[in-house]
């Protein structure tokens, strides 16, 4: 697979192949800030241009610590287990590795009608530059620097955002045992992550850019439209199923799942409530339960949920997720009071007909069943490490 | 003389599913068909190489959940969580007076199972589930049975 040339000038170009990525990076800051020093001070710039050049530069190096972060993670992905979405993160990767290097011909294409403007305008040489020539040439060296990055960011955050649409697209329509992996799909989630950097990062280059209010507007706009498509991405990205359609069903009907903990004296299992709302799986605790205890000593839980065919055996189909827990019982809930609120609907969704009954019998709840939601009742989520799934006497095992 | 309530024997002797949870680096839960001997011990059929198997003969302390449903009226939900000590019959390391037990143990198999499962011999192992502590609940309501120590 081929790499991005700002990956084999690190690997393969000294100093900076003598080191690991994180210190050629460090390197790379360090020799730009040393270049962009001597020659202002030969040149005499004054101190706003010093500052504005070094905050440049720092765009520049966070744009290339991206790069080298998001590239290896772009490599990482296995063949889906859906054909289709199998094609679709492999026609992703081939596209951000493509021999003909478009994100070299997007850096073109930034850089060469930026520099028209430059020379055109001139509003920027003459602010910081005093209009010296030599400093010029100095200065599109980095101007080329940022292009080439800003090239990178922008074919990285398009090439994001189609192939998680066109993922969610396929995932709607997978065959009952079809699913992309866990871990490639959190690894989408933070090379989106990443993209949104990128682009806040990309923000910094407006005070720069300030003294030619247009150059300055057309930054912005990259950067607040680069954010705004990766945005999209991770939430697309971020709605397709990591199960495939059989067990998604199984989670979503089955009214009961089955709580097991290493406990105390003795295992802990009990019955519990849940919900799954595509991706993550929640039940509810309450905070007077010898579960929440165990639970606050020791997260590692395993859950299983399964349907009972009581005339055939072999028509049983169970889920068991091995995992564990998120406790939404302190200072978190505030930081996730958008997913607790779907929670709350998803469970008063699926268990309307319960709270139906505990509303008529309100008198004869314990202590221990109050509703008061957070107060009384911990919302639990699951996070798997391991998952089975039997399909009557058939086990698979499902990678994450 | 049994000991047990009413309740709780009605549980072990209606359901055909149990849920076994064993101790591991993560607790492993499986389904179970078992059989209740009307006195102290639940035995459930497992094949020696099965997970649930390893990890009782590395730590014999198990649970069992055996419950009925209700998904109309929280209510109704009954069940009962047995927690005891369990004790894997593997074949040639069984006292002769032990294979009463095993055969009664797999009568009372055929007679719970015979009309849905064929009985084939596979290797399995027999699993005896003597209870310490038995917790049953309705709905809200809750109660805890210990068993005697000479129980």
């Amino acid at each position: 697979m081929e790499k991005w040339i700002y990956e084999l000038i690190v690997e393969k170009i000294p100093p900076f192949s003598y080191f690991d990525r994180e210190t050629a990076v460090l390197l790379q800051l360090l020799i730009m800030l040393f270049v962009g020093f001597a020659i202002s001070y030969i040149a005499g710039l004054p101190p706003i241009s010093i500052t504005m050049g070094a905050l440049a530069i720092v765009v520049v190096v966070i744009w290339s610590k991206m790069t080298l972060v998001i590239a290896p993670m772009i490599r990482t992905f296995r063949p889906s287990l859906s054909e289709k979405e199998r094609e679709i993160v492999e026609n992703y990767r081939s596209l951000l590795f493509s021999i003909y290097r478009p994100e070299l011909i997007i850096g073109v294409g930034l850089y060469i009608p930026l520099i028209i403007y430059l020379f055109k305008k001139k509003t920027l040489f003459e602010f910081y530059l005093n209009g010296n020539p030599y400093v010029i040439f100095f200065a599109l060296i980095l101007v080329w620097d940022v292009a080439y990055r800003a090239g990178i960011g922008l074919w990285v955050g398009f090439m994001n955002f189609i192939r998680s649409y066109r993922l969610l697209k396929a995932s709607k329509l997978r065959e009952s045992m079809d699913y992309t992996f866990l871990n490639d799909l959190k690894t989408m989630r933070t090379i989106d992550r990443n993209s949104l950097i990128f682009g806040w990062a990309g923000l910094l280059l407006f005070p720069v850019l300030y003294p030619d209010i247009e150059l300055a507007l057309g930054s912005a706009m990259y950067s607040v439209f680069l954010i705004l498509l990766s945005l999209a991405s991770l939430v697309l990205v971020s709605r397709v199923p990591w199960l495939p359609p059989d067990m998604v069903d199984l989670l979503n009907q089955a009214k009961f799942a089955y709580v097991g903990h290493n406990g105390k004296a003795y295992p802990h299992l009990t019955p519990v409530v849940h919900v799954f709302d595509g991706n993550d799986l929640f039940f509810v605790t309450s905070r007077k339960s010898f579960k929440y205890r165990l639970l606050k000593k020791d997260p590692r839980i395993t859950v299983l949920i399964d349907e009972r065919d009581e005339r055939d055996f072999f028509g049983n189909r169970v889920v068991l997720i091995q995992g564990k827990v998120k406790l939404y019982d302190s200072i978190n809930v505030l930081f996730n009071i958008l997913k607790l609120l779907k929670l709350f609907f998803l469970f008063r969704g699926k268990y309307g007909v319960y709270l139906k009954k505990y509303g008529e019998k309100k008198d004869r709840l314990p202590d221990a069943w109050r509703l008061t939601p957070i107060l009384k009742r911990i919302p639990v989520e699951v996070v798997p490490e391991n998952v089975i799934y039997w399909r009557g006497a058939r086990r698979i095992k499902i990678r994450l | 003389m049994c000991m047990l309530a009413k309740e709780v024997r009605e549980l072990l002797n209606t359901n055909y599913f149990g849920y076994l949870c064993t101790r591991g680096r993560y607790p492993h839960i499986t389904p179970i068909f078992f059989v209740y001997d009307q006195r102290r011990s639940v035995y459930f059929m497992s094949e020696y190489s099965s997970r649930k198997i390893r990890n009782i003969l590395k730590d014999r302390h198990v649970s069992l959940v055996v419950d009925v449903r209700d998904e109309g009226d929280p209510f109704n939900n009954e069940g009962i969580l047995i927690s005891g000590i369990a004790r894997v019959y593997i074949p040639g390391e069984v006292e002769m007076y032990e294979y009463d037990i095993l055969y009664t143990v797999y009568d009372l198999f055929k007679s719970k199972y015979s009309e849905f499962l064929e009985f084939e011999d596979r290797g399995d192992v027999i699993v005896e589930i003597r209870m310490k502590k038995v917790s049953y609940w309705k709905g809200p309501f809750f109660k805890s049975y210990r068993m005697p120590k000479d129980f």
